[in-house]
């Protein structure tokens, strides 16, 4: 006589889920092109009537059509803003990624930041990915600065779980020159304090949505 | 701008991260020496009602299974072991529905333990809520973003998560029953 025995249910998984998908790089010879981006905002603050001081402290943020200048540094920062939607999109929707390749809409506009600028915490929530590139990042700061002057900081988007106090909370990027971070435009994140005195940091933010003719992709 | 139609290439510098999971454990038990009372044919009465300790056999198993689990998280999450967790035995029936809710306990799970088969799939399903504020919001092709996990409720279905994520009970249809265990961790 046998007995059957009826093989046991696996055992329960445990799945890590809804993780927030952040691309960083640090673009080699970028030094040369921020030579050349350096100068052309700097030019351009000069000029442009849209410039402002916006929802920061001491941040100055030029109008939103940088992506239009005819210039080759801003090829290069396209192709690089590129570079960081693909990786994002595809670590989001897998082999579905090769889909989304058209009715891409960015914008980006540049932002300095001088004497203790800081920005606080915000989201672009009208963008499905944002992203900043450091082109400058001023000096570390002196005795009355914090070591963290001008990092970006990402904060946790669950509320719920940092009301429990469970997760750390942000995770915080330093500024380096030819560095790009990127992340959904639902994210939020604010920019700690730049160091006090005469430096100045420099960004070109972007933000990168779809229009609304996308084909589903399963 | 147009996307390059390929991935990214070899030469793109950069990783991607995934940071702030969530983890939950998910899973099919075998309710072999857990037994409840069979469905009501003509239920009255509450939408949601407890059952006594005694009207379900396997209660410890029950909850030596939830304990596991929730440690299996802990582990996981890397935070201390849960030391000990209670169980209801409740049957949801007469259209009974959670639209959102959440536990103040660390942990709380469900295992079903019977069901009647529902005209609609997702009648009496559980659902765990991304818990990504604003995520859901944003249009991206594929929509990767609020997409919630569903618990179907058949027999074993087992599912344990963090207390403090929102979940729903989609409204069960008219003559549709559930029984379910319902833990919550002691810490």
């Amino acid at each position: 006589m046998t007995t059957a025995t009826r093989p046991a249910p696996p055992r329960p998984r445990t799945l890590m889920a809804w993780g927030t998908v952040i691309f960083q790089a640090d673009f080699p010879g970028a030094a040369t092109w921020n030579e050349q981006l350096r100068d052309l905002i700097l030019d351009a603050e000069k000029t442009d009537p849209e410039a402002a001081l916006f929802g920061g402290i001491n941040a100055v943020k030029s109008s939103s059509d940088l992506l239009t200048w005819d210039h080759p540094a801003i090829s290069w920062i396209k192709g690089r803003i590129m570079d960081a939607v693909t990786a994002l999109t595809q670590a989001e929707l897998g082999n579905a990624a090769s889909e989304v390749t058209h009715g891409i809409q960015a914008e980006a506009w540049s932002v300095v930041y001088r004497n203790g600028g800081s920005l606080r915490p915000h989201t672009h929530h009208d963008s499905a990915w944002s992203g900043v590139y450091y082109v400058e990042a001023g000096d570390p700061g002196g005795p009355g600065d914090t070591s963290d002057a001008g990092y970006l900081q990402l904060l946790d988007p669950r509320p719920a779980a940092i009301a429990r106090q469970v997760p750390e909370g942000s995770h915080r990027i330093e500024p380096v020159p030819g560095r790009m971070v990127a992340f959904p435009g639902w994210l939020p994140h604010s920019v700690q304090a730049t160091a006090t005195g005469d430096s100045i940091r420099i960004a070109i933010a972007w933000n990168v949505a779809y229009d609304k003719t996308w084909r589903s992709v399963s | 701008m147009t996307a390059p139609a390929a991935a990214t290439s070899a030469r793109t510098p950069g990783a991607v991260t995934r940071y702030w999971k969530t983890g939950l454990v998910i899973g099919n038990l075998d309710l072999t020496g857990i037994t409840a009372a069979p469905p009501d044919p003509a239920p009255a009465g509450d939408r949601c009602l407890t059952l006594p300790p005694g009207a379900v056999a396997g209660l410890q198993l029950l909850e030596d299974q939830f304990l596991a689990s929730m440690n299996q998280l802990a582990e996981a999450d890397g935070t201390p072991a849960i030391p000990a967790v209670g169980v209801d035995v409740q049957v949801w029936r007469n259209g009974y529905d959670m639209p959102a809710f959440a536990s103040q306990a660390r942990y709380a799970g469900w295992t079903v333990l019977s069901a009647t088969a529902p005209g609609h799939s997702e009648s009496g399903c559980l659902n765990l809520t991304d818990p990504r504020a604003g995520s859901a919001l944003t249009a991206m092709p594929g929509l990767p973003w609020g997409r919630q996990f569903v618990i179907r409720p058949v027999p074993g279905a087992h599912a344990v998560v963090p207390g403090w994520l929102t979940c729903s009970i989609v409204p069960l249809e008219p003559g549709q029953q559930i029984t379910v265990a319902v833990a919550v961790s002691d810490s």
